[in-house]
């Protein structure tokens, strides 16, 4: 569905954002994960041409998007990280004017989408009331009124409680059966809830691409997890490439990356994705 | 195709619901009902808005719709702008640009869109200045209403040019070294030159008559018509004095002759250019383009700049010093003004211009050219010192500091004193040893315009109401040679005592109500 081709992104200042990737993704939910200044959102905002690759290019459904940038556009929908809304516009208002950008004519599909997002009893109510969550569902809102084809998230579940947390995840997982949808966190657990494939940037480069299944396999057997005294977790701190340090009764619980021996009296536990990925960006980072 | 039609139609829409809702509008509309009151005066004050030599005209239709749409396109001209000037900045400074820029609507029909918004918000305004004027004319006029000469004289008069300053103010958007504050300030002098331009054009066009086709501002068009009509080139749009021993002249109305019709219409034609540079230049959202990715502080000589200017910042505001330590109110002000020389570093260069030429210009330079010029610059360079807190939502961050919630608006006001002393510190100093008052006078002006910015930034949020109304007084102070109520800071010479306990009294006046309104403010934002 979605094949990148070599792009490389550069900015007139000279840095290099995006550098030579290379990626092919058909229909379901493919994570993206990286550090800050990875390359994430100019990756994002490539596909969805707010911006143009230095180099390389990208075909959707078989079409170059440089070329034919309506084709993705009329089957897009995006989701950016900081995004606004008009304030002064009631939530039907402004979906009904992005709706009405994307083609869409219908009121029963804006209400049908504000119902989605769990905004439908303040469809008529002024954005600038809303609290963060509810700006961030109709932001959600706005990039499904479309149908979209191809849905572009960038960090969307942020300021969503809990609830409403699962309920998007939900809604991307039954979006990923027909659709392809990218989405981009830091919430690692949400990416282990939904994502069929992982990337993982770093730099601007694709460290790796693969199931969750594989990226964790790529942590098995180097993550592991020891028990020392505050002052001793002092001492290790700087030493190990540490994903978690939990202070309990019997001293600091520390889970750690890294191979066999990195601290002697370490055993071995079972990895997370979130260990994986400390381990392909230190595998990066060296 | 009708699905582009949705996609305008959905954005002119969106243009009006945020336009039409905003908290200034019924001020605005208010404004527009004052306007209209205040420019048809009864004829027993003294004077009318509309004379053939000295000779009153009579206050029919024709007459006062000619001289309201007149007096009203040309302020038009001016705030309009203003008024407009942020449809695609919006966008941009939401973030809702980014959301359009992933839709399939192309550039061009966004701006289109943006365009016809423009042009609806005007018309809208125009219309509702017309019925205050034709309500005016019922209640001042000396013959029947006609509401169809007052629809003829304001569709000639509005209805070309509203499409020009619609597309204009998209340009100023669009092409980016013309957006932003410099950009205002750029086209408020380009707004004085098109006031001198009609008059060339139409001495010129009595040769050629299509050549009015280049009067977008149509004020040519209406001081040839006037001299047709009347058969006099002897007229006066404006209030003036009339010898009252004269009988009114009964003016017929417009003579609308296709040679002088057909160029004013086609003047709409201006639509076009300044459309198609606002196309060319628009960047559709794309955050490679805009400034902060430029490659700008690479070569050599930015470098020198970007040193001189923090080696200057240190010398004009030390960080360390008495800066450190315990808060206070005066180092809470410094550091406003520190910020403000830092976002700026233009100051640098306008700071050590007016410096040395305060120092080696000729005493008269100094009051008639240096401080005007300085106070012209200072304009959209204070606009920002009392709205930037608030645009950037960092009030609420700024606010948490010691000492400053509580005293905000003379915190600003302060800031925005200090940073005008320091801009015109040497010609002031300078001034003062030649002729005290003069500088008295001239730091009254200082006063003024640092209360006028507080007051304004702080009332509206956005600093172009400081910008538009300012300049405009500055441009009437600079300009009025033998009025010395509008010497507010001594710049024509003729300032008397009472003219500067005047504007002193008016800055007090302002500032007190800045103070006010800041604390009702922040009362009731702590109540919610």
């Amino acid at each position: 569905m979605l094949t990148i081709e070599s792009i490389t992104k550069r900015y007139r200042s000279g840095t290099t954002a995006i550098d030579n990737l290379s990626l092919e993704c058909g229909a379901g939910v493919v994570g993206l994960l990286g550090p800050n200044g990875a390359g994430k959102t100019t990756l994002m905002q490539m596909i969805v041409t707010l911006t143009r690759p230095t180099s390389g290019r990208i075909l959707f459904l078989g079409r170059d998007i440089r070329i034919e940038p309506d084709y993705v556009r009329s089957r897009l929908g995006y989701l950016p990280q900081d995004f606004g809304v008009y304030e002064s516009a009631t939530a039907f208002e402004f979906l009904s004017y992005l709706g009405g950008l994307k083609g869409i004519r219908s009121r029963q599909k804006v209400m049908d989408v504000l119902e989605a997002v769990n905004l439908h009893a303040s469809a008529h109510g002024m954005v600038k009331t809303f609290s963060g969550g509810m700006k961030q569902r109709l932001g959600i809102a706005q990039a499904l009124v479309n149908d979209p084809v191809l849905l572009i998230v960038d960090e969307p579940t942020s300021g969503l409680d809990p609830e409403e947390r699962i309920r998007f995840r939900n809604l991307l997982t039954t979006l990923g059966r027909n659709s392809l949808v990218i989405l981009s966190t830091h919430i690692v657990s949400d990416l282990a809830a939904v994502a069929g494939r992982i990337a993982v940037l770093d730099k601007g480069k694709l460290i790796t691409i693969g199931t969750p299944e594989e990226i964790l396999a790529s942590a098995s057997g180097k993550t592991w997890e020891i028990v020392v005294s505050s002052a001793e977790f002092e001492y290790q701190k700087s030493k190990l490439r540490i994903s978690s340090a939990v202070q309990k009764t019997d001293g600091v619980h520390v889970r750690f990356v890294g191979p066999e021996g990195t601290s002697p009296g370490a055993s071995a536990v079972e990895p997370e994705l979130e260990d994986a990925y400390l381990l392909l960006t230190e595998k990066a980072i060296r | 195709m009708i699905k582009k039609l949705i996609e305008v139609r959905s954005i002119i829409l969106m243009e009006c619901i945020l336009r039409f809702r905003r908290s200034s509008t019924p001020v605005l509309l208010l404004i527009l009902c004052g306007a209209a009151f205040v420019l048809m005066p009864e004829t027993n004050s003294g004077g009318v808005m509309f004379l053939v030599g000295n000779q009153r005209v009579l206050l029919n239709s024709a007459a006062t719709s000619l001289t309201s749409s007149i007096m009203g396109g040309l302020v038009f001209s001016l705030v309009g702008f203003y008024l407009i000037s942020n449809s695609v900045s919006r966008d941009l400074q939401s973030g809702v640009g980014k959301l359009i820029a992933a839709t399939p609507l192309s550039s061009l029909r966004y701006l289109t869109g943006k365009l016809a918004g423009n042009i609806v918000y005007l018309t809208a305004m125009a219309a509702i200045f017309m019925m205050a004027c034709m309500v005016m004319h019922l209640l001042r006029g000396e013959m029947p209403l006609e509401p169809m000469v007052f629809l003829q004289t304001f569709g000639i008069m509005f209805l070309p040019s509203i499409p020009c300053l619609a597309a204009i103010a998209l340009m100023f958007e669009c092409v980016q070294f013309l957006s932003g504050r410099w950009g205002d300030l750029f086209y408020f002098f380009f707004w004085t030159i098109t006031l001198a331009f009609p008059f060339v054009l139409a001495s010129a066009s009595k040769e050629h008559a299509w050549i009015l086709a280049a009067d977008f501002t149509g004020l040519g068009f209406f001081g040839n018509e006037i001299s047709l009509v009347t058969g006099s080139h002897e007229f006066t749009i404006g209030y003036a004095p009339y010898n009252a021993a004269l009988p009114p002249l009964f003016f017929p109305g417009l003579k609308l002759v296709p040679e002088i019709v057909l160029p004013r219409l086609a003047s709409a034609l201006f639509t076009i250019p300044f459309f198609a540079i606002a196309w060319a230049a628009f960047r559709r959202f794309d955050p490679a383009r805009r400034s902060s990715h430029k490659k700008d502080k690479t070569g050599k000589l930015a470098r020198l700049w970007q040193r001189i200017i923090s080696v200057w910042l240190r010398i004009v505001v030390p960080r360390g010093g008495w800066l450190v330590g315990p808060p206070s109110f005066v180092k809470a002000i410094v550091l406003d003004v520190r910020l403000t020389l830092a976002l700026y570093p233009i100051f640098f260069i306008v700071i050590a211009s007016s410096s040395l030429l305060g120092l080696l210009a000729p005493m008269t330079a100094i009051r008639t050219s240096i401080l005007p010029i300085t106070f012209f610059i200072l304009v959209p360079l204070l606009a920002s010192i009392s709205t930037r807190d608030r645009v950037s939502n960092m009030a609420r961050l700024v606010f948490t500091a010691p000492l400053v919630k509580r005293q905000y608006a003379a915190l600003k006001f302060f800031s925005a004193l200090l940073t005008t002393v320091l801009v015109g510190f040497i010609p002031l100093l300078r001034l003062s040893l030649d002729d005290p008052f003069g500088a008295a006078a001239a730091l009254n002006g200082m006063l003024l315009i640092a209360s006028a910015t507080t007051l304004l930034g702080l009332l509206t949020g956005t600093p172009k109401t400081f910008v538009v109304i300012f300049l405009l007084f500055l441009y009437t102070a600079t300009s009025s040679k033998t009025a010395p109520a509008f010497d507010f800071a001594g710049l024509q010479g003729i300032a008397t005592p009472s003219v500067v306990l005047f504007y002193a009294m008016a800055s007090l006046l302002m500032m007190m109500a800045a103070f006010g309104f800041e604390r009702w403010r922040i009362k009731r934002e702590e109540a919610i």
